[in-house]
């Protein structure tokens, strides 16, 4: 599904990928990668689309490795990230990949976000709107909304959010005489909030830096606000229009209030270039 | 400013440290991870007997309670008592039977004794788990992750026991539970879960739920083998989910003294599961 967004002066294209049915099987391993790089050409078409203009373009490419209660065994999660910026306006959209032994779908989120920066008594302050699809099988996936609110400061950032999300059954797994109809498809949680806090050991724009936070979110992926994640980060800029990055991710089960236990951890590493240097 | 919120919320850990029923190590540590517990449970499993019972017809009820944190035992003894006088083919506790003392199992054991030939069947909750409580629920209870049969007239429905006290099932109890559905799902007329930690975010509440990642593999899980029921503690507040041909049910809390205190009766027939809460207040 092809969409065209109006912005500014330009025509932003991106498309929204419906995924077949693909599990980790044989077809799935070669029809995967085709799939990274049609994400990956419809990314640098988005791209030479905004370079013209006046607005900022950047794109993220980032590998997670790590593991999980459930991926049986270890994962890798490729993303692609694609952001475009003009002026206070900013628009994004993603694709992640998940390949492990589990059975689940390949293509295991999607978001589009958009936002603005702005000031409250010269406080500045950004607000973005979100929607993400996170796919699991071809039975169950989930689809989150939600807004956040951001305020950087040299060495701080704060965000504080808010999303409703909803899983979704396919009626396939409905039989002839089931009670279940439409409505019991779905279960929504509609309280449900975000939050992360970062402290960095250099100023925002330093050529290296190491940082580290606390928050219940990353770019595909949601927790309860119950079970934070911890994360220790790096990053290097290697000229004005390449950063790389690193981050050790730990996420916990049930801690803060529970009995706590180990759940998963990921490694990340990954590079981001930014148009027009 | 950061450090005020620093100062406070070091106040309310110690705030909460001192109270009798929680500890606060187990915010961010537990001596015994939930795949130790699980490797015990299976050790456990493999030199007791099946856990299976037998019942005349095809129609019996189950009594399924949660979250009594015993100390007091007033509300779990009426729940035993109505057992007896229904005669109930089981009892089963989803979590949080004490407050992980060993002193309070032996106040909880002893009153389950009370229900004499009817099997009870426990799940350990975070609570059960505080100060050191696995070794007491091990003692007591034996296994945490386990399943019993109920054989009737002419079939066998399946029932499968959780331990989700740390928050997660842990890579070894989730590889148990997808082995277990696989191979013996289709061999039983209804398959209910119980385990302590709700599944769903239906208010705002401090109770932590399974993680999100883990929760939809069990949707999933439970979606294609079709779970009749799901039950659960932990959020001491009742609510109920159809999903799929599956109902999610939170259970209210037994605890002495809590104004909304109930359990679940779980009337099981040739047609349908019916169930209703049974309010103790």
């Amino acid at each position: 599904m092809q969409i065209f967004l109006p912005f500014n002066k330009y025509l932003l294209s991106f498309s929204v990928v419906t995924e077949p049915h693909l599990h980790m099987n044989p077809t799935a391993a070669i029809m995967a990668p085709l799939k990274v790089l049609r994400i990956v050409a419809i990314s640098l078409l988005f791209s030479i689309r905004a370079i013209p203009g006046y607005g900022q373009y950047e794109q993220a490419a980032i590998l997670d490795a790590g593991s999980s209660t459930v991926s049986d065994g270890t994962f890798l999660r490729p993303a692609v990230i694609a952001s475009y910026r003009y002026d206070k306006l900013t628009v994004s959209t993603g694709f992640q990949w998940t390949f492990s032994s589990a059975e689940r779908k390949a293509l295991s989120g999607a978001f589009i976000s958009g936002g603005s920066d702005f000031k409250v008594r010269e406080i500045p302050l950004s607000a973005d709107l979100f929607f993400r699809r996170n796919p699991y099988s071809d039975v169950v996936r989930e689809t989150l909304f939600g807004a956040l609110l951001k305020h950087e400061r040299s060495r701080l950032d704060i965000q504080f959010g808010y999303h409703m999300r909803r899983y979704r059954l396919d009626k396939s797994t409905l039989e002839p005489g089931d009670p279940a109809s439409g409505p019991a498809l779905s279960i929504w949680e509609y309280r449900n909030f975000m939050y992360r806090g970062t402290v960095r050991l250099n100023e925002q724009d330093a050529p290296w830096n190491l940082s580290a936070s606390l928050t219940n979110f990353d770019h595909f992926l949601i927790q309860q606000e119950t079970n934070p994640m911890v994360n220790l980060a790096g990053c290097f800029r290697i000229s004005d229009a390449v950063k790389i990055h690193s981050s050790l991710w730990y996420q916990g089960a049930g801690m803060l209030n529970i009995h706590a236990n180990y759940y998963g951890f990921y490694f990340r590493t990954g590079v981001v270039w930014r148009a027009g240097y | 400013m950061a450090g005020r919120i620093l100062i406070m919320g070091g106040l309310l850990l110690l705030l909460a440290s001192c109270r009798y029923d929680v500890d606060v190590s187990g915010f961010v540590y537990t001596p015994v991870p939930v795949n130790e517990r699980f490797e015990k449970s299976v050790q456990w499993n493999n030199v007791h007997p099946p856990r299976e019972t037998t019942i005349e017809g095809s129609d019996y009820t189950i009594l399924v309670g949660g979250d009594s944190h015993v100390g007091g035992t007033n509300n779990l003894s009426r729940m035993i008592s109505m057992a007896s006088e229904e005669g109930a083919a089981m009892i089963a506790i989803a979590g949080d039977l004490c407050t992980g003392w060993e002193e309070d199992y032996a106040v909880a054991a002893a009153e389950l004794e009370g229900a004499g030939e009817i099997p009870v069947c426990v799940v350990p909750g975070n609570h059960d788990l505080y100060f050191g409580g696995w070794t007491s629920f091990y003692n007591y209870f034996g296994a945490s992750a386990y399943t019993i049969k109920v054989h009737t007239s002419d079939t066998s429905d399946l029932f499968i026991f959780l331990d989700t006290g740390g928050g997660t099932l842990g890579s070894k109890q989730m590889e148990w539970l997808k082995q277990l559905l696989k191979e013996e799902r289709d061999a039983h007329r209804y398959a209910t879960v119980i385990t302590h930690v709700n599944f769903f975010r239906n208010r705002f509440t401090p109770a932590t739920n399974i993680l999100n990642e883990e929760l939809i593999v069990l949707l999933d899980i439970f979606a294609k083998h079709r779970i009749d029921l799901v039950i659960q503690g932990h959020d001491h507040k009742r609510h109920e989910e159809l999903f799929g041909s599956t109902t999610y049910i939170t259970l209210d809390a037994m605890k002495d003294g809590t104004g909304n205190a109930s359990f679940l009766q779980l009337n099981v027939g040739k047609e349908k599961i019916n169930y209703h809460f049974i309010d103790l207040n």
